[in-house]
């Protein structure tokens, strides 16, 4: 039965509620749609601008405070929002059946992060202890930066490749539907 | 018909990724990181250095935001038209197109503010509207992936997916046989999607052959028909299950459980197929979840005519 009034609709959100484990509610079970994934837009489009700005305030040389204040920002808010990313990147990966490839693949991809998270907090702290409002960068800093990003981007490649060339966290929530879908379109179905 | 290269490129098929995705990351992040700048410059000490980088972020986001859309576009003609995802993809395009356009005003509107070390309200405000309606667009987005595999495991399709579902019955046949029009000039490999009375069925043409069998993955119900055919076998585009296309059996997981397979023949070069129907088990189960499904845009536009009464079985023989 579909609730239909107010209460109907708080009572089954509570009994959904009381079933949901922490792993479900990082899986993102409750959303309807990986956490993870909505998560990690965040540092993949931040990093890559600093870095951009990064250069660019190395290439101009004219002490812009707006340049690398944005890039200060951009690594401060990838550093929060990565840092959520994590458990319910961890709790995918515990979803994916031991023996598939896309474990393997997995462990790269938290590897890789893990290296790139590491070098984004040595160059945060170094930004840091000359504070934000310095209007230039140190080469050591855009090194940092260059060389995190170029960890970055084969990582979110394959986090990539983990949906859409192995599927995980596909059809995870609409499995009932389409089960559904499936039974009246004739189709053979397994056990639930 | 050989594959467009520009198209095949701008599908991320030789990534193995879909490029919308890729490129999507740049305008939200970019958007929200000019949302933070602003916040921190009007609630800060104030500064026109935070001020110009909301600005530039905000027009980097617009730039990437115009360059998303094209893979995204292309995306979007590649989903069958009687699939859900076609109308939640037009929303997700729709709320998309609004907020570039929100940000275009805001962007010619910062070049007319007074204050240069804080960002007005109103614009923060603009901002904040500008993220909760892209959040609503991204999430269609994701549902589009995670919900109904939109662009999972493409680049192992091979040749033509069904652009729609064919309405077909086999209440004019004596013998069950249903004529499928047009399958004799299908391509090779192409695929195309039937329903049978109601019976979903993929018929692909492949390495000179025709085969027949169900659309749903019998795993997580992913759509047979856009799958990889080769050697007599389709992979599942989703999670990779492999099906043999001559007994309907599992080659390698993750399903366990076989596909129906049905009888195809070509009789003077018309094909047709035989969807068994004294199929009771599935019967009972359709009649289970009547009205639970989404394949009613075409159901109405060719109603399946009611199936013959079986009379030659007694209701307690099992």
């Amino acid at each position: 039965m579909r609730p239909t009034t107010p209460p109907e609709f708080a009572r089954e959100l509570t009994a959904k509620a009381k079933h949901l484990t922490l792993k479900d509610f990082l899986q993102g079970k409750p959303l309807g749609h990986p956490l993870h994934a909505f998560l990690v837009h965040l540092p993949m489009a931040l990093w890559p601008t600093a870095l951009a700005f990064d250069i660019l305030a190395y290439v101009r040389h004219d002490n812009d405070l707006s340049l690398t204040l944005t890039a200060w920002w951009c690594i401060l808010v990838g550093l929060i929002t990565a840092t959520a990313a994590i458990p319910t990147g961890i709790a995918d990966w515990t979803g994916i059946r031991p023996g598939r490839p896309a474990r393997k693949l997995g462990l790269l991809h938290a590897a890789l992060n893990s290296a790139v998270f590491a070098l984004f907090i040595v160059n945060f702290t170094l930004r840091g202890l000359r504070g934000p409002y310095v209007p230039s960068i140190t080469r050591t800093e855009l090194l940092l930066s260059a060389i995190a990003v170029a960890l970055l981007f084969p990582s979110a490649y394959l986090g990539g490749l983990l949906v859409y060339d192995h599927g995980i966290g596909v059809a995870r929530t609409s499995k009932h539907y389409w089960r559904n879908v499936a039974i009246a379109g004739g189709a053979r179905v397994g056990e639930d | 018909m050989p594959e467009n290269p520009v198209r095949s490129v701008l599908e991320g098929k030789p990534f193995r990724h879909p490029l919308h995705p890729m490129l999507v990351h740049f305008p939200i992040g970019l958007f929200v990181i000019s949302l933070v700048l602003d916040v921190a410059s009007y609630l800060g000490r104030g500064s026109h250095a935070l001020v110009l980088g909301a600005l530039y972020t905000m027009c980097a986001g617009v730039a990437m935001g115009i360059v998303a859309a094209v893979p995204g576009f292309v995306d979007w003609t590649d989903i069958r038209r009687d699939h859900p995802a076609k109308g939640i993809g037009q929303w997700h395009m729709g709320l998309n197109i609004l907020v570039l356009l929100i940000y275009g005003i805001s962007i010619i509107a910062r070049f007319a503010t007074t204050n240069p070390r804080r960002t007005d309200l109103p614009l923060i405000f603009t901002s904040v509207i500008a993220i909760c309606v892209l959040m609503v667009s991204g999430y269609l987005g994701g549902l589009m992936v995670y919900d109904d595999g939109i662009g999972v495991g493409r680049h192992r399709r091979r040749g033509r997916a069904p652009v729609r579902t064919i309405p077909l019955t086999a209440a004019g046949s004596a013998d069950g046989w249903v004529s499928v029009p047009g399958a004799e000039l299908m391509e090779d490999p192409q695929t195309l999607r039937l329903s049978i009375d109601g019976v979903i069925v993929a018929l692909a043409k492949a390495d000179g052959a025709y085969y027949a069998f169900q659309e749903f993955c019998t795993h997580r119900y992913g759509p047979l028909s856009e799958g990889c055919l080769k050697g007599g076998q389709v992979t599942c585009p989703w999670h990779g299950s492999l099906f043999d296309l001559h007994t309907g059996k599992v080659q390698h997981g993750p399903a366990k459980t076989n596909i129906n397979v049905y009888d195809v023949r070509l009789v003077n070069g018309k094909v047709s197929i035989r969807v068994p129907s004294d199929d009771s088990i599935n019967a009972v189960r359709r009649s289970r979840v009547a009205g639970a499904t989404q394949e009613r845009d075409w159901k109405t536009a060719a109603e399946p005519a009611p199936r013959p009464a079986r009379v030659d079985r007694t209701p307690d023989t099992r």
